[in-house]
């Protein structure tokens, strides 16, 4: 065999190999999309100053004195409010949705028609995919802020649009303390 | 000792290979075209090798790319794809409140005689929490006997005879007769029931992912959790008065139970906290001061449940409310329930880093949950040593968890219950 000729071998070999290369790393990018288990939809929605009708506390609902039995106080105006404006949602319930928001982070809502039911002066709504149990000396802790925000305002925009008045409504963001807490904190 | 000849009684070896090659051709005289043909090939072939060697080597690289799927697995490991392949499990035979079977059968035969048992049940409408029509009675086939006939309108499926109850002519005692294929063998035979077309529609291990690999470890924590809970028919019922108020299988309870409140009868499914006890997690202007069955009521300035039952049901609704009001349909519902019900992303391990989630092929998880320690751990090969993120719903520095997570209970509970 000629030194030529091993040379134009060996040229050939390594084009096979390069080519190989290529096409892997180009399957690799083609699958990495798929590493989401939800697909998500872009944020249509403007982002609102969700200052402006801010929902009702759960903590603030009017509660009977512990003497006589306590409890919410169905009988409460506020109460009653609440309840009047989730009518109005009541048929386009149970809600769900899937938002790429403008930080980058992948969230779904979630508004169950079934707690409705059970306690008709408050809407739970389930904003998942934001971490509430960050603290404030967490690098991710402003991301985690800022994606709840803009996912509330998404939840308000919607509520508007079947035509409830958000700031008479008790909203419970989450059934766990941790994660209203943070919540409330956040919209402040 | 240079004398190579054959010796007497040796067996000769054969002649070399070229040379009996060589001989053979000799034997069959070459035209001059055709050795003419032979050295133009030799000639092209010798010249030519290294070009062909060269692009030989890259047809067979290129196809030894595409027979291996192409899919770059071997060097990276990327998230393909994989549909899920349901899981055969067995049927769970938990007590049914208020459904009590009995079978009876001779106690001898001869050799050769057919075998005959009968089955009956007692079903008491006042206790019971699950109507009769959706209760099926099964008997597994034992080993050396055949089917031969049974009474009713009955199935004989892979080795187990069953009859649905809510069939009427299956509304009294059945008769299974079977044919021994062996002299002198001691069977071992029951009959169990188990709840159908309850919740999600039965069989709670339709509702379980495929399992990873084995694992010696978690299948021994999933038979001590079977084996605990075999010791509360209580707790059981009560998971079942739940799962017939909001639909949602019982077995999904009880592995919120195990994780929340380690079967403790007087631990609600909300947080473990004993039953009466304010709920930290209920704010006090969610309930009211008039008691409802399977919601919260107010306690001292709080709410907190008056039964165990309704800390089941208020969970199960809660748990439902999570995947958006609905009873779960496939294994990524409950584990997407299981996982938020926990708080999600919470004690994701992929997000935040924990020493499992950087074992190659744990992460990117493959659906909500699956990187769970609350949901998987100890499920299988894969999900053994998770580790848990918060504690106490604070944060703190990962550490091993060393329970089983609420699938891996459920697991448990439809193997071994």
């Amino acid at each position: 065999m000629g030194k030529k000729q091993l040379i134009i071998a060996f040229i050939v070999i390594c084009l096979g190999i390069i080519f190989v290369i290529f096409m892997i790393s180009n399957i690799v990018k083609t699958l990495s999309p798929v590493t989401q288990p939800n697909i998500p939809t872009p944020t249509l929605s403007p982002i609102r100053d969700i200052g402006e009708k801010l929902p009702e506390k759960v903590e603030s609902i009017p509660v009977k004195p512990v003497e006589e039995g306590g409890g919410a106080d169905l009988e409460d105006q506020a109460i009653q409010a609440s309840i009047t404006e989730l009518e109005k949602i009541k048929e386009h319930l149970p809600y769900f949705s899937s938002h790429t928001l403008s930080t980058g982070l992948l969230i779904d809502i979630s508004i169950p028609d079934n707690l409705l039911e059970n306690t008709p002066w408050i809407l739970t709504v389930y904003i998942t995919g934001v971490d509430y149990r960050t603290t404030d000396d967490d690098p991710q802790y402003q991301l985690n802020r800022d994606s709840f925000i803009e996912a509330a305002g998404l939840v308000l925009n919607w509520l508007e649009s079947k035509g409830a008045d958000t700031s008479r409504i008790y909203i419970s963001w989450g059934d766990r303390a941790y994660e209203r807490e943070m919540a409330e904190q956040w919209l402040q | 000792m240079d004398d190579n000849r054959p010796q007497p009684n040796q067996q000769q070896a054969p002649a070399p290979r070229q040379n009996r090659r060589r001989n053979s051709q000799d034997n069959y005289p070459q035209t001059l075209v055709q050795k003419k043909l032979k050295s133009f090939i030799k000639k092209q072939v010798y010249s030519k090798a290294p070009l062909l060697i060269g692009v030989g080597g890259f047809f067979f690289i290129i196809i030894m790319f595409f027979f291996s799927g192409g899919s770059g697995s071997g060097l990276n490991h990327s998230p393909t794809p994989v549909e899920p392949t349901p899981i055969a499990g067995a049927p769970t035979r938990p007590p049914i409140q208020g459904f009590t079977l009995t079978l009876t059968g001779p106690t001898t035969v001869d050799n050769g005689q057919l075998i005959q048992y009968t089955i009956s049940y007692e079903y008491d409408d006042v206790v019971a929490v699950v109507p009769l029509e959706s209760i099926t009675i099964y008997f597994d086939l034992p080993q050396n006997a055949t089917y031969e006939s049974a009474s009713g309108a009955s199935t004989n499926s892979s080795g187990t005879v069953s009859w649905p109850l809510e069939n009427p002519t299956n509304q009294t005692s059945i008769t299974l007769t079977l044919r021994p294929t062996k002299d002198d063998i001691l069977f071992a035979v029951k009959a169990y029931a188990r709840t159908t077309a309850a919740g999600a529609g039965g069989d709670i291990a339709t509702l379980l992912p495929p399992q990873s690999g084995a694992s010696s470890r978690g299948d021994a924590k999933q038979q001590e959790i079977a084996s605990t809970l075999r010791g509360l028919p209580n707790l059981i019922a009560a998971y079942q008065e739940a799962e017939a108020a909001t639909g949602l299988p019982w077995q999904i309870l009880a592995g919120i139970h195990y994780r929340e409140g380690d079967f403790n009868p007087n631990g609600s499914l909300v947080s473990g906290r004993p039953i009466g006890n304010v709920e930290p997690d209920i704010p006090a202007g969610s309930c009211t001061s008039t008691y409802t069955p399977g919601k919260a009521v107010a306690i001292g300035g709080g709410c907190g449940f008056r039964t165990f039952a309704d800390s089941a049901v208020y969970a199960a609704e809660h748990f439902k409310g999570k995947i958006g009001g609905k009873i779960p349909q496939t294994y990524e519902d409950v584990a997407n329930g299981l996982a938020r019900y926990n708080g999600y992303p919470g004690n994701s391990n992929c997000h935040h880093g924990a020493p499992w989630g950087q074992t190659a092929g744990n992460c990117p998880p493959r659906f909500i949950g699956d990187d769970n320690p609350y949901v998987m751990n100890f499920y299988d090969a894969m999900h053994e040593d998770m580790y848990v993120i918060y504690a106490g719903d604070g944060y703190k520095d990962p550490y091993l968890d060393s329970r089983a997570g609420t699938l891996s209970a459920i697991l448990g509970i439809s193997k071994y219950l």
